[in-house]
């Protein structure tokens, strides 16, 4: 058994040697469909971190009646803070109210009309979880239930077409990736089978010697994965100088700040392994008996 | 050694062999005649279970050939030799490595592997070629590595199709003599062949075939 499996492990080296070029082509193969991959995967995760760095500014506004008073406003504004959904929050007593009005629109309103008609409110920052129009327009709706609580709104226009740009690029972002994903199988395969096509002799010899259909594939198989291992690392090279040449040519020019997907390198080596064992196990399955 | 009763095997409804019997002792060379199409390759396809069989019983050295189960294919081709006219040797593996292949199927030591494959290129007449590539070989070269590849792993059955089809006759005479020589150690072998004039002095028995029926043996 050992004997077999250093002669297998042997036979796949010496086979890639003997084949530069096949290999050569199907490890660039490779490093090109994780390349666009991995530019994909780079899209999206900046796409979504800057969605959620949107939506961290989601936010809804509640004013309470006139009439209530300070201890009591105090008191609503704490009941909201612990409903679903409020990561936290900030009184507005008449006073911030003020301040606030100044800020906006540059007037004392004390001064204006000699009294501060302003009501007191909160201002609440929404959960994580439920940053998006629907589950905003439940919570302000089950605010607005409260006794005391005047107006409860928030952005509702902005929101719902935000939720519905992101939703509908995430959406193509991933049908974007699944279809890379199938192409670059097939492309890889399809290379594969061709290096294999070559070999369809020595496949048939080998099988009339008494060699089981294990046998004749666990070269090919090994044969992929390095192929794979080395389209990763082609890949890695070539993402290491595309980011280089951006940081270079157009970060003087529009300062972005990019994310830095985490776990690329260990994606890249996955997906490329992913690619080659798909690809070469699909490949030498055309020339094994059934 | 190899036994064929009444056995039918066909690729489509009426080409193939059909109810044919006839029995290859041990050690014994038998040679297969019959012009193009008579079926010779199918009966040898027939034993190293390439095509299955419809009817009867084929027996190699007692096991049922019609009862191997398809995965147990590989090792029951392992106790056969094959040879063929085409020769069939791995292109980019040296002389050495050709005779080794079986051998390294079957996962035989590495030192052993290098004892025979020694040992059967010098009797094939070899040893200056061991390390070169099929490429660099005669035709007659060739098949000689072909015969040592199947008699290095001792079979039971020497199955040779048309192995001197792209030889010329005294390069043929000299394989047949290696074929011979494989009866020695008690390996039936059956090759088919449609030259008569080379088989003719050899004084052997010989079955003959046509349209896929046996004519006289």
């Amino acid at each position: 058994m050992i004997t077999k499996l250093l002669f297998l492990l042997s036979e796949s080296f010496r086979a890639l040697f003997r084949a530069k070029l096949p290999a050569a082509i199907s490890s660039i193969t490779i490093a090109i469909a994780l390349v666009i991959f991995s530019l994909a995967y780079f899209s999206y995760v900046n796409l979504l971190g800057y969605s959620y760095k949107f939506k961290s500014k989601y936010r809804i506004e509640v004013f309470f009646h006139n009439d209530l008073a300070t201890d009591d406003a105090r008191e609503l504004f704490n009941t909201i803070l612990i409903s679903d959904g409020i990561e936290q929050g900030e009184f507005i007593d008449k006073e911030k109210a003020s301040e606030l009005f100044k800020s906006y629109f540059h007037e004392d309103i004390n001064e204006i009309i000699g009294e501060n008609p302003l009501p007191m409110g909160g201002r609440y920052d929404i959960a994580t979880d439920y940053r998006n129009s629907n589950k905003m327009r439940r919570i302000v709706r089950e605010i607005r239930r409260l006794e005391g609580v005047d107006v409860a709104s928030f952005q509702q226009g902005i929101i719902s077409r935000v939720d519905s740009i992101v939703e509908n690029i995430l959406g193509i972002s991933m049908v974007f990736g699944i279809a890379i994903f199938i192409i670059a199988v097939i492309l890889v395969s399809n290379t594969i089978r061709l290096i294999i096509h070559a070999k369809q002799e020595t496949i048939e010899t080998m099988h009339l010697l008494g060699a089981t259909n294990s046998f004749i594939r666990f070269p090919f198989v090994v044969e992929g994965i390095i192929q794979g291992v080395l389209g990763a690392g082609f890949s890695l090279l070539i993402l290491y100088l595309l980011r280089s040449l951006q940081a270079y040519l157009l970060e003087p020019l529009v300062n972005i700040p990019l994310m830095e997907p985490a776990n690329l390198i260990a994606y890249n080596f996955i997906f490329g392994l992913l690619l080659a064992l798909i690809g070469s196990y699909r490949g030498i399955s055309k020339y094994l008996p059934k | 050694m190899i036994k064929f009763e009444n056995v039918t095997a066909t690729y489509t409804e009426n080409v193939g062999i059909f109810n044919l019997s006839f029995h290859i002792p041990k050690g014994e060379l038998v040679f297969l005649m019959g012009p193009t199409g008579a079926g010779k390759s199918t009966v040898l396809k027939t034993i190293y279970r390439d095509i299955p069989i419809s009817d009867g019983n084929l027996y190699i050295n007692g096991e049922d050939v019609g009862n191997i189960r398809r995965r147990h294919v590989p090792q029951f081709r392992r106790k056969i030799g094959m040879v063929f006219q085409d020769y069939r040797l791995v292109p980019d593996r040296t002389v050495f490595e050709n005779i080794a292949l079986p051998l390294q199927i079957e996962g035989v030591p590495k030192k052993e592997i290098k004892d025979k494959v020694n040992d059967i290129g010098e009797k094939v007449g070899l040893k200056k070629r061991i390390n070169n590539y099929p490429g660099q070989l005669s035709g007659g070269e060739k098949q000689r590595v072909s015969i040592a590849r199947a008699l290095v792993k001792n079979p039971l059955v020497i199955l040779a199709d048309e192995p001197t089809g792209n030889l010329d006759p005294n390069v043929s005479d000299e394989i047949l003599d290696l074929l011979e020589i494989a009866t020695d150690s008690g390996t039936a072998v059956l090759m088919s062949t449609h030259n008569f004039p080379l088989i003719q002095p050899r004084k052997k028995r010989f079955i003959e075939l046509n349209e896929g029926r046996l004519v006289t043996q």
